[in-house]
């Protein structure tokens, strides 16, 4: 019993399937017309939603028949378009929109009912058949009027179908490239249109769409102003670049992703196998770049040209080109470490104290010395930090090194600059200082 | 007893009483509620006195005695590393208290009055 039940339910299922393959498959896809003597339409590709960019090919594939009328197709012509995600209007050449089944030939026109829409027949001469002045087609120059972009991809007239087993099926299976000048992008409709006849009786048509994508990618990136700033004061010992580009994408699709490719040369080609040296990373929503300072300090020299490209992706997974390899070169050296600390910790208000310098500063090997060894090291300090240099060894020597100050009050800030080669950077050191309440006057005495 | 001897006698009590007296005169008059600093700086001493308050410690009592004086002092990392430009790479400066030698660091200990701070430049 059980098992008859299962059996009844795989019948059914394959009656299900079967009919929906025999009859009007369109998977995914919307038909617009089916003629007046409906005409069948199995339409395989493109697969719905599919997405392209500009200068992939689109593969179209599919097959009509006549549904009710018996088989046998002649004057084939399949043309194929993409349209802007917009309902089409679609017109005959009496210039009707709508389906007129009941009457024919009420005009007769030229490029229907004469020219056979442009196709032929091996057995027909004549194409004057009944609803020859119904056949329905997209009407491109309303579209153009409604401001709806058309592309017209091109045509081809399948040969008669009339012999053989039946039933007879007009297949088309067509490729495409998306051209360069399509003139839109994002959803986009890959209409199919077929026009033929039925024996010698009338006309048949059908305007069948599937929904898809066109994706343009983000445009190349640019650069920043120079295309990267400096952080050379930051981490003792190590400047550390930050990249920023432009994004910019024509769909108005956001950044998901981006990759970043440094070198020491400017040649990023693929073909460049034999350089492993490269410094790349990726990321994603960002359009700035700033490596970590472990990954800098161990990958980068000083001193060196480098130039880097950037690519980026947008939400629906295109790619823009590489950027431009932008050059830059890094600094000779570290910066100075300017650093400080001062004596005695708790100063009472007014009373000296002393400002050990510690700073360090590095040579053309990179190596640290002491800052105050060298005396083209310019040290200026504020001691008061109100942006007022007070000591400036340009001007007087001992400010390079300890110096002395009498602090005033608590949470005052003491900023020293010192100034080598490369540049200048600047400390607080350990500052502010906290000043304790006075002690109480101290005298000398005789030693005993 | 003679004379004689009553007149050694005398002036042997005159003595024992004036070294007292001076003795006593050429100490440095210390308050009772104040602590004195004494710095060795191998070659000279020079030595500090001024009042105790609450919560007061060795490098405070130091730059009391800095500001008296009119010397600079580093401390830093626990270490005394200069005092009137004596630096420890030279040697080393040790501190005693009361006669005790100090291993803490000087800005973790208290001083009392009638304390006795030392300081010595050993090379």
């Amino acid at each position: 019993m059980r098992n008859k039940n299962i059996n009844i339910l795989i019948l059914f299922t394959f009656i299900i399937l079967g009919s929906f393959f025999a009859d009007n498959f369109i998977f995914g896809a919307t038909e617009v017309t089916g003629g007046c003597c409906d005409t069948t339409i199995v339409y395989n590709d493109p697969l719905p939603d599919q997405m392209y960019i500009i200068g992939n090919t689109v593969h179209f594939s599919g097959s009509f028949r006549v549904t009710s009328c018996g088989d046998g197709l002649f004057f084939n012509k399949v043309t194929f378009y993409i349209t802007e995600d917009k309902e089409i209007p679609i017109t005959n050449c009496c210039g009707n929109s709508t389906k007129d089944c009941t009457t024919s030939k009420s005009c007769t026109c030229i490029e229907g009912c004469n020219n056979c829409y442009g196709a032929t027949s091996n057995r027909y001469s004549s194409c004057n058949f009944q609803w020859c002045d119904k056949v329905q087609y997209l009407d491109v120059a309303k579209a153009n009027t409604l401001g709806y972009k058309v592309y017209k991809l091109g045509e081809i007239y399948p040969p008669d179908v009339a012999s053989g087993s039946k039933p007879y099926w007009v297949e088309y299976n067509k490729t495409f490239t998306i051209p360069e000048d399509l003139g839109f992008t994002g959803p986009v409709r890959f209409y199919v249109q077929y026009s033929g006849t039925h024996w010698g009786g009338h006309w048949h048509w059908n305007i069948v769409y599937q929904k898809g994508i066109i994706n343009s990618p983000p445009l190349k990136p640019e650069p920043v102003e120079d295309g990267e700033t400096w952080n050379n004061c930051q981490i003792q010992g190590l400047s550390i670049p930050t990249f920023q580009w432009t994004y910019s994408d024509p769909d108005g699709d956001p950044q998901a992703s981006y990759e970043i490719k440094i070198d020491n040369d400017s040649n990023f080609s693929i073909l460049d196998l034999f350089d492993s040296d490269k410094f790349s990373r990726s990321g994603g929503a960002s359009t700035i770049f700033t490596p970590t300072a472990s990954d800098w300090k161990n990958w980068q020299k000083w001193n060196t040209n480098y130039w880097w490209i950037v690519r980026v992706k947008d939400n629906k997974g295109t790619w823009s080109p590489w950027s431009d390899p932008n050059p830059f070169i890094t600094p000779l050296h570290a910066y100075p470490w300017p650093t400080f600390i001062h004596s005695p910790e708790n100063p009472a208000p007014g009373e000296e104290v002393t400002f050990v310098d510690q700073s360090i500063c590095y040579d053309f090997n990179n190596n640290p010395y002491s800052c105050k060894d060298n005396t083209n090291t310019r040290y200026q300090w504020d001691f008061d930090n109100d942006g007022q240099i007070d000591c400036d060894s340009n001007t007087n020597p001992s400010c390079r090194g300890n110096v002395n100050y009498n602090v005033q009050s608590s949470g005052n800030y003491v900023k020293l600059f010192i100034t080598d080669d490369v540049g200048t950077c600047s400390s607080t050191g350990d500052t502010p200082i906290s000043t304790r309440s006075p002690f109480p006057e101290w005298r000398e005495i005789a030693p005993f | 007893m003679s004379k004689t001897y009553l007149s050694i006698l005398i002036i042997i009590a005159l003595i024992v009483i004036g070294s007292l007296a001076y003795s006593f005169i050429s100490q440095p008059k210390i308050g009772t509620n104040e602590a004195v600093v004494i710095i060795d700086f191998g070659n000279n001493k020079r030595a500090f006195a001024g009042e105790v308050i609450d919560g007061m410690t060795i490098t405070d009592a130091l730059g009391a005695s800095a500001k008296a004086g009119n010397f600079n002092y580093i401390y830093q990392n626990g270490t005394l590393e200069k005092v009137d430009g004596l630096e420890k790479d030279g040697g080393q400066w040790s501190v005693f208290i009361n006669g005790t030698k100090v291993e803490e660091p000087l800005d973790k200990i208290t001083i009392k009055p009638q304390d006795k701070i030392e300081l010595r430049f050993e090379k």
